[in-house]
């Protein structure tokens, strides 16, 4: 099989898998991962593992043979294997937490009560009840 | 090859070198400051940018041994329950950190007087306050006037915006009586000397600009790795590696060392020569001792509601120094500050989630990380460290930076008095958190990644046996050699140590301006 086949094969394969991880919120408040994370950014870093590369690979490979690529059924495999987790789940933060439209969601959607005091009233009120306890010098 | 003389050679243009470097320039000197890191944009890395996370992984990272950058030097830190954390380039660690910027307070000098223990700085609070308010206006300082633990600091820029969870904190301190105010920041509420509103006070926005358009000159990519004697034991100069790893020499009538609690004993350590086997100026024997590191408790409360605690400017929220003093009946003595802190950003808080177990990729992913992400609030207990000798910067021959010259080796074991202050800072902090209402707490310390203020390797004093250099940072052996960073730190007070170490930076070239015969030959 050619090269890349098997290439793209791995790719539709590791979006569908992260997404797995990381759905779309309920609410749609934040992005599934594939919508954010940079898939040939993502698989050169976590193939810099040799080990996982191989294991992945494997699965990809053998799938691949069939004439119509489950990728659904690849995706559910590789999630329920806890080692493949380990090996990518630093880097899917990673990417996902630094793209700018998870980080956009994170400061508009979720935080509403945007907290933007114009003066320090409340503050100086608070501080009128704070203790003089502490001895000068 | 032998580069032109300069009058004033400062070695290091972090928060100390900077400052030296404007407070000389105008004052008619050749003045050159050189580094051994690069010139770094500060937007390069700023807390608003979006993947300030992420790049404070790598590039940005606190610690020199991930970074493992050209301008690093690997620091051994495997007999420390404290790892150095640094950056090295023009504008130093001010880099990367959070702007923190509380001043000593007046016992702080007198620990020996006052407590028996450390010992007396040659100077005291009144001498230093001039320079303190010097430099808070030229670094541009945040705050509130009225604080009764530092009843004479006005002239302050708006306060931080202390956001929900500092005002979810702030009652819960008034519950309990306990002083509390707003944290003293490195961050120009408003815009400021030309700078941008919210843009932190690191040196690359404050003292550098004005001495390089005062004349003095930057070399970045310089690394100096040893000061040499002429035959009357004077410093002539140093040897350095050029941007291009080149070998040369530069002379100088008069030589400022200002690369920190470590990096200035390693390089007097490396500069050892025949009248000074054991370190330049080491006659004492105390250059790379009394080491001390501010050993950190830490309490993070997780809160039932979202208070968007990730919100404001990282670090400065908060702080009290209701236990800053010793404590009558107390089993250590001198205290430490609370600091509130800001909440961790999404990126610390997944990573540390999935760290501890406490989040599921899958369906729950989402729910997981909201209950968890703006509904923490971080306390952090900076304790007085005392000055002991066996604490110290050794140099490592095993490890050598890109230039060849040996890393060092950091001795560092925490007294029992800090193991005691840790242990009640983080049993009084557990309890301001109840009070708070929060719904769980980790805790831990000393926290190993914090070892950012290094003081004390060069102590200051007025007996040439028991210091290294005297209160205007002249070193007892060679007379044009000058230290000005914390290095020469007597006692490490409570709190952050940049505002005093830039004072004190200011006070030193304050007297090299004011008597310059005193310690250099004028031509």
């Amino acid at each position: 099989m050619k090269i890349e086949k098997i290439i793209q094969i791995r790719k539709n394969f590791l979006r569908k898998l992260i997404d797995l991880m990381i759905p779309e919120h309920q609410n749609k408040l934040l992005p599934k991962a594939s919508k954010v994370v940079n898939i040939d950014i993502f698989s050169k870093s976590i193939f810099k593992n040799k080990e996982l590369k191989k294991k992945l690979n494997k699965f990809v490979i053998k799938e691949s043979k069939n004439r119509i690529v489950n990728y659904q059924k690849l995706a559910d495999k590789a999630f329920n294997d806890k080692t493949i987790e380990d090996y990518i789940a630093k880097d899917l933060l990673k990417l996902y937490f630094s793209s700018k439209i998870v980080q956009k969601s994170l400061n508009t959607k979720i935080n509403q009560n945007n907290h933007k005091k114009k003066d320090n009233r409340p503050l100086l009120k608070l501080l009128k009840n704070s203790s003089l306890r502490y001895k000068l010098g | 090859m032998k580069n032109s003389n300069c009058d004033i050679l400062i070695i290091g243009a972090g928060a100390a070198g900077a400052a030296a470097a404007w407070n000389l320039s105008k004052s008619g000197f050749k003045i050159l400051c050189m580094d051994q890191g690069p010139i770094i944009n500060p937007k390069s890395y700023s807390f608003d940018r979006l993947d300030w996370e992420n790049l404070s992984l790598k590039k940005f990272n606190i610690d020199p041994n991930i970074r493992r950058l050209k301008s690093d030097y690997p620091i051994n830190n495997k007999n420390s329950p404290i790892s150095v954390a640094n950056f090295n380039a023009i504008g130093g660690s001010t880099i990367l950190y959070s702007g923190h910027f509380p001043r000593f307070q007046k016992s702080d000098f007198k620990t020996k007087s006052l407590d028996n223990i450390g010992f007396d700085w040659p100077f005291e609070y009144e001498d230093l306050k001039p320079f303190y308010e010097i430099n808070d206006k030229i670094m541009g300082v945040a705050g509130l006037s009225g604080d009764p633990a530092y009843p004479d600091i006005k002239n302050l820029l708006p306060p931080v915006n202390i956001e929900k969870s500092g005002e979810k904190m702030a009652k819960a301190f008034n519950k309990l009586g306990w002083h509390w105010w707003p944290s003293y920041s490195g961050i120009a509420t408003k815009s400021y000397d030309g700078r941008e509103k919210n843009s932190k006070s690191d040196v690359n926005r404050t003292y550098l600009p004005k001495a390089i358009s005062n004349g003095v000159v930057i070399k970045p990519n310089c690394r100096v790795k040893k000061i040499k004697l002429d035959k009357k034991g004077r410093a002539k100069g140093v040897i350095y590696n050029d941007s291009r790893n080149i070998e040369k020499f530069q002379t100088a009538s008069l030589i400022i060392v200002a690369c920190s609690g470590v990096g200035t004993p390693r390089l007097l350590l490396n500069s050892a020569n025949k009248k000074f086997p054991n370190g330049l100026a080491n006659s004492s024997g105390l250059v790379g001792k009394n080491l001390m590191l501010h050993p950190l408790g830490f309490v993070e409360g997780k809160f039932e509601k979202n208070l968007d605690s990730h919100k404001g400017p990282q670090g400065c929220c908060i702080y009290s120094q209701e236990f800053y003093k010793s404590i009558k009946n107390e089993k250590f003595k001198r205290g430490y500050t609370i600091q509130i802190l800001r909440g961790t950003g999404p990126l610390e808080t997944a990573l540390s989630l999935y760290k501890f177990n406490k989040i599921k990729f899958g369906q729950t992913f989402h729910k997981n990380f909201l209950n968890t992400f703006g509904h923490t609030v971080p306390a952090a207990i900076i304790c007085e460290d005392l000055p002991e000798e066996h604490n110290c910067v050794k140099l490592d021959y095993q490890n050598k930076d890109s230039s060849n010259m040996p890393g060092v080796k950091i001795n560092y074991k925490l007294s029992d008095n800090s193991k005691k202050m840790l242990s009640h800072g983080i049993s009084k902090v557990k309890e301001l958190m109840k009070i708070a209402g929060a719904k769980s707490m980790i805790n831990f310390g000393p926290v190993r990644h914090t070892g950012w203020h290094l003081m004390g390797t060069t102590k200051m004093g007025n007996s040439k046996k028991k210091s290294v250099v005297n209160e205007f940072g002249q070193t007892h052996d060679i007379k044009n050699l000058v230290i000005a960073d914390s290095s020469v730190f007597v006692t490490s007070g409570g709190v952050n140590p940049i505002s005093t170490l830039q004072a004190i930076a200011l006070r030193i070239t304050n007297e090299i301006k004011k008597s310059p015969q005193k310690y250099f030959e004028l031509n």
